[in-house]
């Protein structure tokens, strides 16, 4: 492992892109041409150790899918995955299983993200079987401390999932993915199935978890607030690409997207006397059909000719990239 | 940053005490199961039934005197001697019914094993590859035998076999076993298609994601994972499977295509049968009758139970350690089905 290094990035993405097949009709097929859906075109990101970056932005804005390809749990279908600053886009085989123990994933819903059939404690031993560490004894010490960490006690450890809350499944969800003590770790809406009480409670463990172990954490997040209060960085995504990302409290104060500024705006203020921006016209356009030049053009209260003709050009200013034609 | 994995001791634990611990932990739901079985009234009559098949097949023979000694007066009622009478030759129909029940239930349970194990697998490489050029061979095979009706595809395949007179290495199949590949042939597709779409289902979970990023090897992702949660529908499936090849083998035999006498299977004791319907010997139709009817009861009632009581929400409704604690610390949010469980706690007692 290389020595630790606060400016080297755990992870980064360079260029990274994501295509579906779209499945459409024959006759559509034979006048257009396959289609192809970019769930995430293009995106570079980097997270550093102990550093949480948040990923924001609409449902079907490719987020979720920038995280499962940054794990290779998606192809990508062109840029790099770098680990350490080594390109490990194409590994495979044990090099991947061995790339696999150092970057884990919290899912959107713990009630789906875990083997029903199992006990709790077989379920957090899980990655420690498949890895082969440690014996049978090792083991179980080993899930004990880890359902510590997480807030769960002993008893929890001998039922079965469906004897859990939510917030329960999510703890073990959360212990199971640092047993294998990675150095990089995505959550994808970790609180999006959970009540907002226990949410915050979860939220509060990944920062916790990240401080007390050096995580990189990925925040996947539909919820500004909360991302706010949690991240170092935050990203905004629109249709498969990033539009603006700047640090936390950066982003918050001067949105220069007028994307990022309608997403601040959709927040409810305290201040019943506060006058909100317009919002952002019209539903998000068809991800596999997605507007030319700028995507969010269509929806865009700045749209000028040049949106529809170029795609703007990333534009950074110190920690701050904004890609939009209307910002200066 | 962390140190890579210093807490743990690298390598795979104790041999024996892993295989054992498999084993137990393979074992425990069906114990499980058969524990909760015995609570309700169809569990109990299928329990009651498949014991008492089983005496008839592993302890008859035993007991019943030969079944094609000709020693008795022929076609007598039954009586003290002959509990279930004789047939035009002399023949006690008890030994002939016991000896019928241990070819049937053979012939029925390792067609369907054979086909259960060999589908499943078959299936599960089909979801894999879904869309795959395996995928699309493969269900396209299974259309073709499922397109022929079970009583013309069993005796043509044991005809094709009987005229080749097939031999595996030394042993000469007989007359029973190519009954046996035949139905086992003829019964594969069901469980290729029920294999194939249960996982198809079963692979885009998360949970099927979270153990491939928990590192888990293909053979840990197929049988650690997707088996298991496929099992249910497939295991159900099979017991009814034995209650088809049951009657398969019993009409296929019956109209002299399958199992060929002096054998006694109990397609071929109706056929017997048959011819001396008319003088009325009504004893040599109703009990090899009476036995096909047990079976399959059983076998359906089985198949019906084992769908409600694999359900692992089922698990620890009565049985198992008691909770320590009732009110659970954190919100209540409970998963969808606990209200299921009430109901079926309610039709239990």
């Amino acid at each position: 492992m290389n020595a630790p290094d606060a400016a080297e990035p755990v992870i980064a993405a360079d260029n990274l892109s994501v295509r579906f097949p779209v499945h459409t009709g024959l006759r559509e097929r034979l006048r257009t041409g396959r289609r192809q859906l970019h769930a995430v075109d293009g995106v570079s990101l980097a997270v550093r150790a102990s550093e949480t970056v948040a990923l924001i932005g609409e449902s079907g804005s490719g987020k979720s899918t920038f995280g499962k390809a940054l794990l290779h749990l998606e192809t990508a279908h062109a840029g790099a995955i770098r680990f350490h600053g080594d390109d490990v886009t194409a590994a495979t085989g044990d090099r991947l299983r061995e790339l696999r123990r150092r970057r884990q994933l919290v899912f959107q819903n713990p009630y789906a993200a875990i083997n029903r059939r199992r006990l709790i404690r077989d379920v957090i031993a899980e990655p420690l079987r498949y890895h082969q560490l440690g014996r049978a004894d090792d083991r179980r010490a080993r899930v004990h401390d880890l359902a510590g960490l997480v807030g769960l006690s002993p008893e929890h450890l001998d039922r079965y999932p469906h004897e859990l809350s939510g917030g329960q499944l999510q703890r073990v969800v959360i212990a199971r993915a640092l047993a294998l003590e990675p150095e990089f770790l995505v959550a994808d809406e970790p609180t999006a199935s959970l009540d907002v009480s226990v949410g915050a409670q979860i939220v509060n463990l990944f920062a916790d978890m990240r401080d007390r172990f050096g995580l990189a954490l990925l925040y996947i997040s539909h919820d500004l607030p909360t991302v706010a209060h949690l991240a170092d960085r935050i990203a905004v995504m629109y249709l498969g690409r990033i539009v603006e990302s700047a640090p936390a409290a950066e982003l918050v104060e001067n949105p220069r997207h007028p994307y990022t500024q309608v997403l601040l705006a959709s927040v409810p203020r305290r201040d019943p006397g506060h006058r909100r921006t317009a919002p952002a016209r019209g539903e998000v356009p068809d991800a596999a059909d997605r507007p030319s030049g700028c995507h969010f053009r269509t929806r865009c209260p700045l749209a000028m000719p040049v949106c529809a003709e170029q795609v703007p050009a990333a534009q950074v200013h110190g920690e701050h990239m904004v890609a939009c034609h209307a910002a200066t | 940053m962390i140190p890579a994995q210093s807490s743990l001791p690298s390598g795979p634990a104790a041999g024996p005490e892993r295989v054992l611990g498999r084993l137990r932990a393979a074992a425990a739901p069906v114990g499980r199961a058969a524990r909760l079985m015995t609570r309700r009234p169809a569990g109990i009559c299928a329990t009651v039934l498949v014991v008492l098949l089983a005496a008839v097949v592993l302890v008859g023979p035993w007991l019943a005197p030969d079944p094609n000694a000709q020693t008795a007066a022929p076609l007598t009622a039954p009586s003290g001697d002959h509990w279930m009478g004789t047939d035009n030759t002399g023949r006690d129909v008890l030994a002939r019914f016991v000896a019928g029940a241990r070819i049937s239930l053979l012939v029925a349970l390792v067609c369907t094993a054979a086909a259960t194990v060999v589908g499943t697998l078959i299936g599960m490489a089909a979801a894999l590859r879904a869309g795959g050029r395996f995928d699309i061979l493969t269900m396209r095979l299974t259309d073709v035998v499922m397109a022929f009706p079970l009583l013309v595809l069993v005796p043509v395949l044991s005809g094709v076999f009987t005229q080749k007179g097939i031999a595996v290495g030394p042993v000469e199949l007989d007359n029973v076993a190519i009954m046996a590949i035949a139905i086992g042939i003829a019964l594969t597709p069901v469980f290729v298609r029920l294999a194939r779409a249960s996982a198809l289902a079963e692979v885009r979970k998360d949970y099927m994601t979270a153990a491939r990023c928990l590192g888990a090897r293909r053979r840990d992702l197929v049988f650690g994972n997707l088996l298991p949660n496929i099992a249910t529908p497939i295991v159900v499936q099979a017991a009814f499977s034995v209650a088809v090849a049951i009657i398969v083998e019993a009409s296929v035999s019956f109209l002299g295509l399958g199992i060929q006498p002096p054998d006694a299977s109990w397609g071929t004791l109706l056929t017997d049968a048959r011819s001396q319907l008319l003088l009325g010997a009504w004893w040599l139709i109703l009990f090899p009758t009476l036995g096909i009817a047990a079976a399959v009861l059983a076998l359906t009632l089985l198949g019906d139970e084992l769908r409600d009581l694999l359900d692992p929400r089922m698990r620890r409704t009565f049985h198992g350690k008691p909770r320590r604690r009732a009110p659970q610390p954190e919100a209540a949010t409970e998963p969808a089905g606990r209200s299921a469980d009430g109901e079926l706690e309610e039709e239990i007692r």
